[in-house]
C-alpha cells in the first residue's frame, strides 16, 4: 500500500502547488489523479515515488518512509513512467527494457533477468518493437516499451505520468485495458494523472480530483464524475449518464 | 515471432556485437603493426613484429645483428608514435562517448569543458614565460598545459555543483571557460616573441611527433585507469543517454553523482592527452557517433568500439600525415579532420537514408 500523508509542496512559500494531500491506494487498486493544468498532478507523483521531496509530510510505501529509502530501493518497489520525452541517440526498445532489471545496481544482467524481459515482451505481445529505435516509434508504440521498462522492475507500484497523451482512441482503450487488468490481476497499486475524464471514468476504481493544490474529491467514478464537480473542478458545464456500468460525459455548447 | 524467436534473437545479436569488438580489436593490432611500416626509413611488417622479439629475448640490447639500428628506429621511434596514437584514440573517444551520454548532447566532446583551451593556455604560458631549465624545456610545456587542465576541470566541477550538477550547466560552463582560456592564450600570444608565436602555433595543432616511451606510459596509465571506471558504468551510462534526470532517479540511479563522476574522469584522461600531443579536436565527438552508427547505445559494446574506432582513425590519419609530403610531417590534429569529417558525413547520411 502507497500513502500520501499531508503532503505539501511549493517551489515559492506563498504559491502552494500542493497543500494537505493525504489518501491511500492498496495493491490492486487502480487510481487516477485529475485536474486542470498546473494543479500539481505531476509533482505529486513525483513526491510519491521519491523523485522530489515534499517540503511538509511524507509518502509512506507499506509503512516505510519513501523520503527515507535508498534510490535502489526505491527502483526495486517503484515502477515510474515520465511523460514521453526525446531519445537524442536512437536507442532500442530491448536495451530501454532491460534497463529495467539493471535498476540502481549498475550490474550485469543475469539469464533469469533476461528471460523475466522475455515474458514482459510476450504478455505484453510487443515482440515486434523490440529491435525499433525509440524515437522511430509512435507515441502508443513508445508508451508500451515504457511500461514494459517499468514492469521489468517488478514493482508492487506504479507510477504514470500521462500514459495516453499521445494515443489514438484504439491505443489509449487498449493501455488502460492493460493496467486495470495489471493492477487487478497481479496486485500491484497503480496511480496515474490523465486528462481524459471518460477513460478515468471506464478505468478508474478510484479517482482523486485536485482543485487549486489540494484534494477535490476522493472516491469512486460515480462520487467524483458529477456535473457539479466537473464544473467546480474544471470550470465547464458537462452532461453525465450512467451508460454501460460507467459515467459516460458529454460536453455541453457552451 | 515465437516464443523462442526473441530469444535467439536477442543472443544472436548479443554475439555478433561480441565478435564486432572482437574483430575490430584484431584489426586495431594488426593496423598497429602495418602503420609502423610507415614513414621515412624502409621498414617492413618482418622486421617490425621481429624487433619487438629482439626487445623481449634482450637481444636488441647486444647491438649484435645487422638489424639492430632498425629495430631501434621501430622501437623507439615508430612505435611509441603508434601507441600514443592508440591511447590518444581510446582516450578521447571514450571521453567523448561517456560525456555525450551523461549530457545527453550528441554536440559535446571532450574539448567542450575547455579543456584544449585551457591546456593551450598553460602551453603558450611556458613558450612565452618559461625559463630555466625545466620550464624552458618540452617537459615544463606537458606540465604546464596538464596544470591548467587540472584547473579548468576544478572550475567547471565547482561551478558545476553549485548549480545542481545539471548537464545544460555544464555544457554551459565549459563553454564559457573555453572563451575565457581562449582569451587568455590570445592575451599572451599578443605578448609573444614571433619565433616563440610559432612555437605555440605548433604545440597547437597536435602531433605524435616526438613522442617518447615515458610520455606514453604516463598517459597510458591514466587514460587505462579512466577508461576502467567509465566502462564500469557502462549501465548507467545506458540509462542516462536514453532519459533525463528524473527518469534516472526512477531506477535507481544519482544522475548528479554518476555526471559529475564521469565528466572529471573524462576530462583527466583528455589532458593527461592533449598536454603530451596538443589539441586533436573531431575525434572526441566523431569517434563515439560513427562507432554508435555500427553498434548501437549499448555502452557495453559502444566504449570498447568506440576506443578501437577512434584508435584506427587517429593511426591512419598519422601515417597520411607522414608520408603524403614527405620528408614533412603534416599534424595528425589537422589530418584526422580531413579524413574523418567524410567518412563521418557518409555513416551520417546513409544511417538517415536507411532510417528513410
Amino acid at each position: 500500500m502507497i500513502e500520501a500523508n499531508n503532503i505539501c509542496f511549493w517551489y515559492k512559500k506563498n504559491l502552494p502547488v500542493l497543500s494537505n494531500i493525504s489518501f491511500k491506494v492498496k495493491n490492486g487498486e487502480n487510481v487516477f489523479i485529475l485536474g486542470p493544468n498546473g494543479t500539481g498532478k505531476t509533482t505529486l507523483l513525483k513526491c510519491l515515488c521519491g523523485i522530489m521531496r515534499p517540503k511538509d509530510g511524507e509518502a509512506y510505501l507499506d509503512g516505510k518512509n519513501i523520503g527515507n529509502m535508498s534510490a535502489v530501493q526505491r527502483a526495486k518497489r517503484i515502477g515510474y513512467v515520465p511523460q514521453m520525452g526525446n531519445d537524442v541517440f536512437g536507442t532500442e526498445a530491448i536495451d530501454i527494457i532491460m534497463m529495467g532489471r539493471s535498476a540502481g545496481t549498475g550490474r550485469r544482467l543475469t539469464e533469469n533477468d533476461k528471460e523475466a524481459v522475455f515474458r514482459i515482451i510476450e504478455k505484453m505481445e510487443i515482440e515486434k518493437l523490440i529491435y525499433k529505435k525509440i524515437n522511430e516509434m509512435s507515441g502508443g508504440e513508445r508508451q508500451k516499451v515504457f511500461i514494459a521498462r517499468a514492469l521489468a522492475q517488478e514493482p508492487d507500484v506504479m507510477i504514470l505520468d500521462e500514459p495516453t497523451a499521445a494515443l489514438d482512441i484504439k491505443n489509449q482503450f487498449e493501455t488502460m485495458k492493460f493496467l486495470t487488468s495489471l493492477a487487478h490481476k497481479r496486485n500491484i497499486a497503480v496511480i496515474m494523472s490523465a486528462h481524459d475524464l471518460n477513460i478515468a471514468a471506464l478505468f478508474a476504481d478510484k479517482i482523486i480530483m485536485l482543485k487549486g493544490s489540494r484534494i477535490y474529491k476522493y472516491g469512486s467514478p460515480k462520487e467524483t464524475i458529477t456535473n457539479e464537480n466537473i464544473k467546480s473542478v474544471y470550470g465547464i458545464e458537462v452532461y453525465t449518464e450512467e451508460k454501460f456500468g460507467g459515467v459516460q460525459i458529454m460536453l455541453k455548447k457552451q | 515471432m515465437d516464443k523462442t524467436d526473441i530469444r535467439d534473437v536477442y543472443r544472436a545479436r548479443e554475439k555478433k556485437k561480441k565478435i564486432i569488438v572482437f574483430l575490430s580489436a584484431v584489426v586495431l593490432i594488426v593496423a598497429g603493426f602495418c602503420f609502423v611500416t610507415v614513414g621515412y626509413a624502409d621498414i617492413n611488417i618482418v622486421q617490425a613484429v621481429e624487433s619487438v622479439r629482439a626487445w623481449s629475448d634482450g637481444s636488441l640490447y647486444s647491438g649484435i645483428g645487422e638489424n639492430t639500428a632498425i629495430y631501434k628506429i621501430i622501437l623507439l621511434m615508430r612505435m611509441p608514435r603508434i601507441a600514443m596514437a592508440v591511447i590518444a584514440g581510446i582516450g578521447l573517444s571514450v571521453s567523448g562517448t561517456a560525456m555525450q551520454a551523461v549530457t545527453r548532447n550528441p554536440l559535446v566532446s571532450p574539448f567542450t569543458m575547455g579543456i584544449s583551451s585551457a591546456a593551450a593556455f598553460g602551453a603558450s604560458m611556458c613558450i612565452v614565460f618559461g625559463t630555466g631549465v625545466f620550464f624552458g624545456s618540452e617537459a615544463g610545456i606537458i606540465l604546464c598545459a596538464f596544470v591548467t587542465s587540472l584547473i579548468c576541470i576544478l572550475f567547471v566541477y565547482v561551478i558545476s555543483l553549485k548549480s545542481g550538477m545539471k548537464a545544460e550547466t555544464i555544457v554551459l560552463t565549459g563553454i564559457a571557460l573555453n572563451y575565457f582560456f581562449s582569451a587568455l592564450s590570445s592575451a599572451v600570444e599578443f605578448f609573444a616573441e614571433e619565433y616563440k608565436l610559432s612555437a605555440i602555433v605548433q604545440w597547437s595543432f597536435g602531433t605524435f611527433n616526438g613522442s617518447v616511451w615515458n610520455d606514453t606510459a604516463f598517459s597510458g596509465i591514466v587514460t587505462l585507469a579512466g577508461v576502467i571506471i567509465i566502462a564500469s558504468q557502462s549501465r548507467k551510462l545506458d540509462i542516462m543517454s536514453y532519459g533525463d534526470d528524473e527518469l534516472a532517479i526512477g531506477l535507481g540511479i544519482n544522475p548528479k553523482k554518476v555526471r559529475g563522476m564521469v565528466c572529471v574522469v573524462a576530462v583527466m584522461i583528455t589532458a593527461a592527452v592533449i598536454s603530451f600531443t596538443g589539441v586533436i579536436g573531431f575525434i572526441g565527438l566523431a569517434a563515439p557517433h560513427i562507432s554508435r552508427m555500427i553498434i548501437g547505445n549499448d555502452h557495453r559494446f559502444l566504449i570498447p568500439f568506440s576506443a578501437v574506432t577512434g584508435s584506427i582513425l587517429l593511426m591512419a590519419a598519422d601515417a597520411v600525415g607522414r608520408t603524403i609530403m614527405q620528408p614533412v610531417s603534416i599534424p595528425v590534429g589537422i589530418v584526422v579532420s580531413f579524413l574523418g569529417v567524410p567518412i563521418f558525413v557518409n555513416l551520417l547520411l546513409r544511417e538517415r537514408r536507411n532510417a528513410a
